[in-house]
This record gives structure tokens, C-alpha cells and sequence, in this order.
């Protein structure tokens, strides 16, 4: 306590966010984009 | 029916204090306690009164308490009382690193500085030489970082020594000024480089170098 001196007072601090950083949000794998089928044209003969 | 009490504030106070660098994933660690500092998550004060467990330190009647000056004036003047009272090897500061700090929930205030329940680092101004114990001032000068494996006997049981004895291998951090680096630092092996432990430090810590604070902490050694 000597480094800092003798005692003043007290008091009580509650910040509405903590300054702290955030973790690292974890990686979620890309998606691969979804394949659109190519549409089959409507009265060709089989 | 519990009674509300509103806070005295909102704002988280600033200090300003020294760390130790242990380990190999360069952990902060408190000067005069073991206590690691966590990596972006908040350090809680813990009570190490013998005798007495304190439910919420730190207590007035203590000495319980996360440690910071009240002004970076107030740092300097600790800081250069050690460094002319003693061997630079001596220095409890020489190797350490120092830099602002956030403190906030139930604060104890003194004359020179804080004891509070919680804190995290703000930013980092400088680092001590553990050779010479002079300043090395982050972004304008050159140092080298390097680990040192520390053979300690601890006792296993603080409380009862008869419980006998352990040997623990620590690794700890330690700068070297460009001088003592080219003369005594480089001969024992390669380091790394001031780019390399900031870069590691902002990346773990989230916390970089503030230049308006190495620039204020620079002019008044300098004054000194």
C-alpha cells in the first residue's frame, strides 16, 4: 500500500459496457450457394 | 426488501501500471503478485489476506485489490525512486511493461493510486530494460523480446511448509534495449522483434500502443 499512498476514500464505478474487447466471434464454414436447376422448357416432345 | 444503491459512476476510472510478461503465450502478469491477467476477458480481484477471506475486495482495511497510479506522473516518480535506489538487475521494474489501465466496480482510492475490483489493460506506452532498467518507448524505439526459462522451488503448500517442495520451469518475459541487446542480448540466441510482440499483444489482449500516451510518458522522463 506504501506505493500508493495512504487511503481516501471509496467509491463505486459501474460502466454501462465493460472496456473490454470482444473474443474473436468464432468462424462459421461458408455455405455453398444453392444450384438453381435449369428450368425445362414446357411442350418439348420427350 | 433489498435497497437499490446507484453507483457512483459510470465511467471507468484510468491508472496507469507495470505487468510482467510469463510464458509462452505471453501472458500479463501483476509485478508483486502471481496473479495472470486474462486475454479479453476482465481480471476480478482476488482477497490475499491471510487470516481472512474478504467476500468483496478490495476492502478498505487491506491490501486486497487490483494496483494502478493515479496519473502516469505519479508511475514515473515510483518508477525513478527504484531506478536510482538500486542495481538496475535489482529493479523490481526492469523487464516489465508498462501502460494505462481500466478499473472499475468497488475502487479503493489513495493518494497516489487505486485498488479495484475489476480491470483491464487500456494500452501500452513502454517497456523496462532488464539489463539497464531504462525506458524503452514502444513505436520510437527499438527493443528485443525474449523468454528466459526460470528454475523456481516453490513450496507445495504456502500454509504448511513440511508439505515439502516442487520445482516449477517458468518462462519469463524480458525486453532489452537496442544497447544492451547488440551487447549482451543477442549473444544468448535470437529474439523477437518489437513489430512481432506488439502484434501478438493486439492481437490476444485487444490493447495496441496509444502514441499521445508514449509521447507524454517520453517528455516527462525526459524532464526528469
Amino acid at each position: 500500500m506504501s506505493r500508493i499512498g495512504e487511503h481516501e476514500k471509496e467509491t463505486r464505478i459501474e460502466p454501462l459496457e465493460e472496456p473490454v474487447p470482444q473474443k474473436e466471434p468464432v468462424k462459421k464454414p461458408q455455405k455453398e450457394p444453392l444450384k438453381i436447376p435449369e428450368k425445362v422448357p414446357v411442350g418439348v416432345p420427350s | 426488501m433489498n435497497e437499490l444503491i446507484a453507483p457512483d459512476s459510470i465511467t471507468p476510472i484510468t491508472g496507469w501500471r507495470f505487468w510482467r510478461i510469463f510464458e509462452r503465450n505471453l501472458q500479463l502478469r501483476s509485478i508483486f503478485a502471481p496473479n495472470p491477467w486474462p486475454k479479453r476477458e476482465k481480471i476480478t480481484a482476488e482477497c490475499l489476506c491471510r487470516g481472512s477471506s474478504h467476500i468483496e475486495p478490495p476492502e478498505i482495511e487491506s491490501n486486497c485489490g487490483v494496483y494502478a497510479y493515479k496519473s502516469l506522473h505519479h508511475a514515473i516518480v515510483d518508477y525513478t525512486r527504484e531506478f536510482l535506489a538500486q542495481d538496475p538487475v535489482l529493479n523490481p521494474y526492469a523487464g516489465a511493461i508498462f501502460g494505462k489501465v481500466k478499473l472499475w466496480g468497488r475502487i479503493q482510492h489513495h493518494r497516489f493510486g487505486f485498488r479495484a475490483r475489476f480491470a483491464y489493460p487500456d494500452s501500452f506506452i513502454m517497456s523496462i530494460c532488464n539489463c539497464c532498467s531504462q525506458p524503452i518507448f514502444f513505436l520510437f524505439e527499438f527493443f528485443a523480446f525474449r523468454l528466459f526459462e526460470e528454475i523456481k522451488i516453490l513450496l507445495m503448500d504456502p500454509n504448511y511448509p513440511r508439505a515439502g517442495k516442487k520445482i516449477v520451469k517458468i518462462s519469463k518475459g524480458m525486453f532489452f534495449c537496442e544497447n544492451c541487446w547488440y551487447h549482451l542480448g543477442k549473444k544468448n540466441g535470437a529474439g523477437i522483434s518489437s513489430e512481432k510482440i506488439l502484434g501478438i499483444f493486439q492481437e490476444d489482449y485487444g490493447v495496441g500502443v496509444s502514441e499521445k500516451e508514449v509521447w507524454a510518458a517520453r517528455d516527462l522522463m525526459i524532464r526528469k
